[in-house]
């Protein structure tokens, strides 16, 4: 195959992905896990970039790295004695985990084989945003109706957390 | 290919057009370049780009350090630094070299990985926000699609690099500077993209070029365009200050309280990255401001009326605050605001930062964009008299604020207790 | 909802506020001096003089010095340096006379006529050694000091101001009131240098003896 530095950069997020991710499950400090989770999370946008999906990318960034990896880092921290805990695996959880995440990687699998035709993107689509097609998805199509349950659910969990954090003052 | 990838357009995605001023440099400066075989040339490009910002922006601090502790000082009453060079305009240079000659110190009970490796993440992070920031018409490294929200993410990464350093220094200072700095950066991000937001609908790109092209003119800034984005601009602007982490929203690297926040163990040359990082953040999020609101590379007069060729068009520009030193120069403005108010106002407390940012900044900001949302519905398209009636609502609002309304707005201050008063009153 | 508006207002008009008072502090003149470069305020502030009886620099006029060595055993922090050498017995390199110390800072060594401090407004004749008689007016005398007879070569005579306390005790126990603290604003202060060594005074001057102490007669100082 020619020599192609675009390819280059593809096989080293996919290495750093997949890299990482081992390192993700197999670490025993839970700090660590979190960063090479991190850095998971991070090369996975890079691969959005090669798939043409910008918005996609700049998303996964800011809610998963800028968000929920912020906000698992807050709960390792801010909870006493999980610095110093140890991740281990037991022998049963090997097995079970390993038959779950094999069934996962065929279901996976028989979804790219059966996959009748991959769409080529083609050299003129990069230049159109891909901003406007799912906005037109979300607010006027079909899943307008999944995007405001998912607002009010959010919502609610929202307030629950209001609630449950909020200190009781008494009245006089 | 396989799995439908497609490698041959990625450069678009980073050096989008053949406009872009980095390959054009490359070709007037370094024709050997375009020779090579077509891969290898746009890797290199791509390369030509990450030097040249990386070798430019590092030059801001510099200056930026010295003109904060210029201001500073002159606000006391002071003179600043004065020995280093006339008016001590080296100094920041000197303190540089002081640096890196300073002894590298890793915490012996500290993670020496995540040590080492934080200030690179947050050096990186601040640095990647330029390359999405348009300087003018064919400045600008990489005209992404989803500019601003690029823009977002990447300096939302920042974060992480504050959190590993502050854990990785295994020290309580550092911790709790990082902690803070954490939950300070995720709260006003939300207020920050919902500004944000009512720009992107009133442009309806996320594109930075979009968004300065149909500012032409003092009248079509943005911060004028609607009443509302007027508003924005403030909150934006109050924002992006917590956001960066200075007073009067300091309180990651509270001195008094925390010696220096999440960096108190670097030094040396590790510091330095910390502090260019801060400076370079300072500029990025004025050089944000001054795109999104205040018309980005185009000035007070509107491009036709001016003449564009020669030295008499580049002046006539830079006077009317168009162009790249345009922008620099309302860039420096908001610095100097910024560092204007480091000076005047005293750090908040944690509970008075997080109310103000939840009770405050994002009600008011779904306020705007709600604004917004009414106002386009009015007029669809911007004409004379939608500008007419914004700057007319602007000026009146003002007028009535601070004339009518701030009298009896300020004798019915009484400011609600704080959390901490509530709980004495209510144990007592 | 008063008080929610009242503090968005207040929250404005009172950054604004002091943002106005820091601008004007912004372009106000700063205060500062750039004292060791630019001395013009001494003239602006009319400082000319510091006041009597400040501890300065200290500095010993050589040639009244009789080698008592009383400040060296004085000094609390030992920070004077004292070598001598004995004239043979019965010798002095000079007698008793007066050392009349002018008030333009410079002095007349001779015995006065009549040995007395004089009245005010009266010229007083000095019988010097080397000049004759010299006449000044009593008004420009500043100090009159009796000069010991001298029984010592003075081969050392070091102070280290870097150790000096600045008490003064030497300077009171001296008994010809050779050994002073300055307090004018050109000598007694501004003396720092970048060398610690610098600050060690080296008063004595051999060479202000005629004869070069001779070898026979070497003898510590009695103690």
């Amino acid at each position: 195959m020619e020599f192609n530095p675009q390819q280059l950069v593809f096989y080293l997020f996919a290495l750093l992905t997949i890299g990482s991710a081992v390192i993700v499950v197999t670490i025993k400090n839970i700090v660590y896990a979190a960063f090479a989770l991190m850095v998971t999370l991070f090369s996975v946008a890079g691969l959005y970039v090669f798939l043409q999906a910008d918005f996609l990318a700049a998303t996964q960034v800011i809610v998963y790295v800028g968000g929920i990896l912020v906000l698992i880092l807050f709960g390792v921290m801010m909870t006493s004695g999980s610095l110093d805990l140890k991740l281990k695996l037991e022998r049963g959880q090997l097995f079970w985990g390993g038959i779950v995440s094999l069934i996962l990687f065929g279901l996976l699998l028989s979804v790219i084989t059966n996959t009748p035709q991959w769409e080529n993107v083609d050299a003129g689509a990069s230049q159109e945003p891909t901003t406007r097609k799912i906005g037109e998805m979300l607010m006027q199509q079909e899943y307008l109706l999944p995007f405001e349950i998912a607002s009010i659910l959010l919502l609610v969990a929202m307030i629950g957390a209001a609630l449950i954090s909020r200190k009781e003052v008494r009245d006089e | 290919m396989p799995l439908g990838l497609q490698f041959e357009n990625l450069h678009q995605f980073f050096v989008q057009s053949s406009e872009s001023w980095a390959q054009r440099f490359v070709q007037d400066h370094a024709p050997v370049l375009t020779h090579l075989p077509a891969p290898l040339g746009e890797l290199v490009i791509m390369l030509a780009c990450c030097v040249i910002f990386v070798a430019v922006v590092p030059l801001l601090p510099l200056g930026l350090v010295l003109a904060e502790r210029k201001v500073s000082a002159h606000i006391q009453d002071r003179v600043g630094p004065m020995r280093v060079g006339p008016h001590g305009i080296l100094q920041t240079l000197a303190d540089g070299v002081k640096l890196i000659f300073k002894e590298d110190h890793i915490p012996r009970e500290g993670d020496k990985f995540l040590f080492v490796a934080s200030p690179y993440i947050i050096f990186a992070c601040s640095f990647a926000v330029f390359a999405a920031i348009p300087f003018d018409k064919s400045i600008l490294v990489s005209e992404l699609n989803i500019g601003i929200f690029y823009i977002m993410a990447i300096s939302s990464v920042i974060v992480m690099g504050v959190i590993m350093a502050g854990w990785a220094s295994n020290s309580k200072w550092s911790l709790l500077g990082a902690m803070r700095s954490a939950a300070q950066i995720v709260s006003y991000e939300i207020p920050l993209g919902l500004c944000i937001l009512t720009v992107v609908m009133l442009v309806q790109s996320l594109n930075m070029q979009d968004i300065v092209t149909g500012q032409d003119g003092i009248a079509n800034w943005l911060i004028f365009r609607t009443p509302f984005t007027f508003v924005a601009f403030f909150v934006f602007f109050i924002s992006a200050i917590a956001e960066v982490n200075r007073t009067p929203f300091d309180l990651p690297e509270a001195e008094s309280e925390l010696v220096a926040g999440f960096h108190t163990e670097y030094s040396g040359m590790r510091f330095a990255l910390f502090f260019i990082a801060e400076y370079a953040n300072m500029f990025a999020v004025s050089a944000i401001a001054a795109t999104l609101f205040l018309g980005g590379w185009h000035g007070i007069v509107p491009a036709e009326m001016l003449p564009q060729a020669g030295i008499l068009g580049f002046v006539l520009k830079t006077i009317t605050l168009g162009g790249l030193l345009g922008v620099a120069i309302k860039t420096l403005l908001l610095v100097f605001v910024m560092m204007w108010l480091r000076w005047t106002l005293p750090r908040l407390r944690v509970d008075q930062l997080m109310n103000l940012c939840w009770k405050y900044f994002i009600p008011i900001s779904f306020f705007n964009i709600l604004g917004v949302g009414i106002w386009g519905l009015i007029f669809p398209k911007d004409s004379m008299l939608s500008i007419i009636i914004s700057i007319a609502v602007i000026i009146l609002g003002l007028i009535f604020t601070f004339g009518v309304l701030g009298r009896s707005l300020s004798k019915g201050a009484e400011p609600p207790p704080s959390s901490a008063e509530r709980r004495i009153s209510a144990t007592t | 909802m008063r008080h929610y508006f009242s503090n968005i207002y207040l929250g404005l008009y009172t950054a604004l506020v002091g943002m106005r008072i820091t601008f004007k502090q912004f372009l106000r003149p700063s205060v500062t001096h750039q004292y060791p470069y630019d001395r013009s305020f001494e003239q602006k502030k009319n400082i000319r003089e510091i006041p009597k009886g400040y501890r300065g620099k200290l500095h010993n006029r050589i040639e009244d010095c009789i080698g008592c060595k009383k400040c060296e055993l004085i000094c609390p922090v030992d920070c004077i340096t004292i070598t001598t050498q004995k004239l043979p017995k019965g010798e002095r390199l000079w007698d008793s006379m007066n050392v009349v110390h002018l008030k333009n800072r410079t002095e007349i060594v001779g015995n006065i006529e009549g040995d007395e401090k004089p009245a005010s407004n009266t010229t007083v004749a000095i019988q010097t050694r080397d000049e004759g008689t010299v006449t000044v007016s009593s008004e420009e005398i500043a100090n009159i000091v009796e000069r010991k007879p001298v029984i010592f070569y003075l081969d050392q005579f070091d102070i280290d101001m870097s150790l000096c306390m600045y008490c003064g005790l030497c300077t009171e126990v001296c008994p010809t009131e050779c050994l002073i603290m300055y307090d004018n604003l050109s000598d007694g202060i501004e003396y720092s240098t970048f060398d610690r060594t610098d600050l060690i005074y080296e008063f004595a001057k051999p060479e202000m003896y005629d004869q070069p102490a001779d070898e026979s007669t070497e003898a510590e100082a009695a103690d």
